[in-house]
Formats: structure tokens, sequence, C-alpha cells
């Protein structure tokens, strides 16, 4: 069975939209003829050649815009971790002040830097960070994105995975409590990929379903 | 004055058949003329991205024609050999001429 829109919605992940739109018409004038096998596997083989062509000729510059995107996504998280260090301690702080010890004591505490919290606020904190992390911000980073590498997001993602893989183990770990366990970067960069294609212009043929 | 670039074998072919197909030059009236012509019908994944290289060389120029229905509202991408890519074609058959310049191949006519 054959969609034409589906056909142009994965095209234009690795086209611009007005090419991905031409050639699936060219592919679907044929198709009346020779099948619907046959233009899916002309879709298929059309969506690998200019993904091929698009890795060869534009690898560099969407490389380094994935190598900066790390930069992005971690300071992003830096700045995310540091902002909910500071209120977490305060609030915790406050609680502590008022049902516990001295102010000494919290001081020495805080000072300490110990997140002494009961279990389940401390696993929710922990749960809200790693949700902003590995879910949050590389979506923002994604959509971002999206109209600077419309045509090429599958490009972006297939070279994002290796980079942030490498970076993730080579660049130094920097402060703040901070870090990406390379086990993690696939998830990440699978969220830029829903950031990148939620803010595309997807073909009119499928936002008119 | 840039230099007229080479031209590999199929490029050549896809030069000839737009040139051939005139106004009327666009994926589908390609790859037939080019399956008429050559006895190969070519994977369209080699035509778009040979099509599309030859524009960035530019050795052809695209417009789209109207949207239409038969095609679901898609338009066609025409395409137009420039004056470079005459230029180029030309000078790859002249290498074929002098090449062929005392062969005698079956089948094959000498000017």
């Amino acid at each position: 069975m054959r969609s034409d829109r589906l056909a142009e919605a994965v095209l234009s992940m690795v086209a611009p939209a007005e090419r991905a739109a031409s050639a699936v018409g060219d592919l679907a004038e044929d198709a009346d003829v020779r099948g619907a096998f046959w233009f899916w596997r002309s879709v298929a083989r059309l969506a690998l050649a200019l993904l091929a062509r698009d890795l060869v000729s534009s690898a560099l510059a969407i490389g380094a815009s994935a190598a900066l995107g790390w930069f992005l996504y971690m300071g992003i998280s830096m700045v995310f971790a540091s902002i909910g260090y500071v209120v977490l301690t305060l609030a915790w702080g406050l609680t502590h002040v008022l049902t516990h010890h001295t102010g000494f004591e919290l001081l020495a505490d805080m000072m300490r830097v110990r997140f002494d919290w009961p279990p389940i606020p401390t696993s929710a904190a922990y749960a809200l960070q790693a949700v902003v992390f590995f879910a949050v911000t590389p979506f923002c980073i994604g959509r971002g994105s999206a109209a600077i590498w419309r045509g090429h997001e599958l490009t972006l993602v297939i070279l994002a995975l290796p980079i942030w893989l490498a970076m993730s183990v080579l660049v130094p770990f920097v402060g703040v409590g901070v870090r990406t366990a390379p086990a993690m970067v696939p998830v990440v960069v699978a969220f830029v990929l829903v950031g990148l294609l939620s803010a595309r212009a997807w073909p009119r043929q499928l936002r008119d379903c | 004055m840039s230099q007229t670039p080479a031209l590999g074998e199929f490029e050549q072919v896809v030069l000839l058949a737009i040139l051939r197909l005139g106004p009327e030059a666009y994926g589908v009236t390609i790859r037939r003329e080019l399956a008429a012509c050559t006895e190969r019908d070519p994977a369209p994944g080699a035509l778009y991205t040979t099509l599309d290289r030859l524009e960035d060389k530019g050795l052809v120029t695209s417009r789209y024609g109207d949207p239409t229905p038969e095609r679901g509202g898609r338009a066609k991408r025409y395409f137009t050999v420039t004056a470079r890519g005459v230029r180029a074609v030309a000078r790859a058959q002249r290498a074929y001429q002098r090449l062929l310049k005392g062969l005698v191949l079956p089948g094959v006519a000498h000017a």
C-alpha cells in the first residue's frame, strides 16, 4: 500500500521539502504502473542515496554544529544543575532550620554540601534532574536546531551520535556534578531528534490530515 | 573564465537526455529517455543525486512547475542545461571523437 505523504515525510528529512515533494510526485507517476513495492524500494534507495550524499558533502559543517551542540547541552545542563542545587539546598536549609538544629549546625551542613534529605525528596530531585538532562534539554536543542538544519535532520542525528559519544568520554569533567554517561547518549540524541521533528514544517499533506 | 568541469559517464548521458527533451525534462521523462536510449533503467537515487550534483556544478538549472492533481498537488522539477553544461558535454564528446578516430567498432558510425 502506497502512502505518498509518508514517503514525502521520509525524504524531507534528507532533502529540502520542495525537492522531496517533487521526487515523490515523480515516483508516484511510475508507481501506478510498477506497483507499491517498486515505489517503496525506490523511496528507500533514494533516501539512502540522498543521505549518503549529505553525509559526504555536509559532514564538516553538520559535524561541527553537532560538536557545538554538545557544549550547548553541557552548558544548559550545568545551569539547570546549579540553579536546581542552590534552590534545593536553600529549601532544604529552610525546612531544616525550622524543624531541627541551630543556625551554626545548618551552616556547617551547607558548607559540607551534603545532600542530606529524606529519601523521597532526594529521589524526586534526582528524577527531576534526570528528566531535565536527558529529555528536556536535548529536546530544546533539537527544536532550536530545526530551523538551521531543515532537510538535514537525519544527517545531523547520525553525526551527533558518534560525536556526542566521543565527547562524553573525552571532554573533561567540569565541576558542578554534571556529566552524561556514554550509555545515556543514545537517549539524549533520540530526544534531539524528537525536538528536530517536532519543530520542522511537515509536508502540507501531513499537516492537513 | 571558469574551467569547464570534467564529466562522468552517467553525468554525460543525463545532460544529453535533458538536451533531447528540451522544456519537458523532469525526473520521469529523463529516466524514461535514459531507459530508451541506454537500455538500462537508472535507479532514482542515482538519477536525482546526479541531477543535484549537476546543478551544484552549474551545468543545469531547475525550476518548479505548477502543482498538479495527478501528482497529489506536487510540482514537477524541470531541468535545463546551462551554457556551461553544453560546453562541458561538447568537450566530452570531442574527447570521445578523438579517441574513436581510427577505430572500427561494431554498430558505431563515425563522423
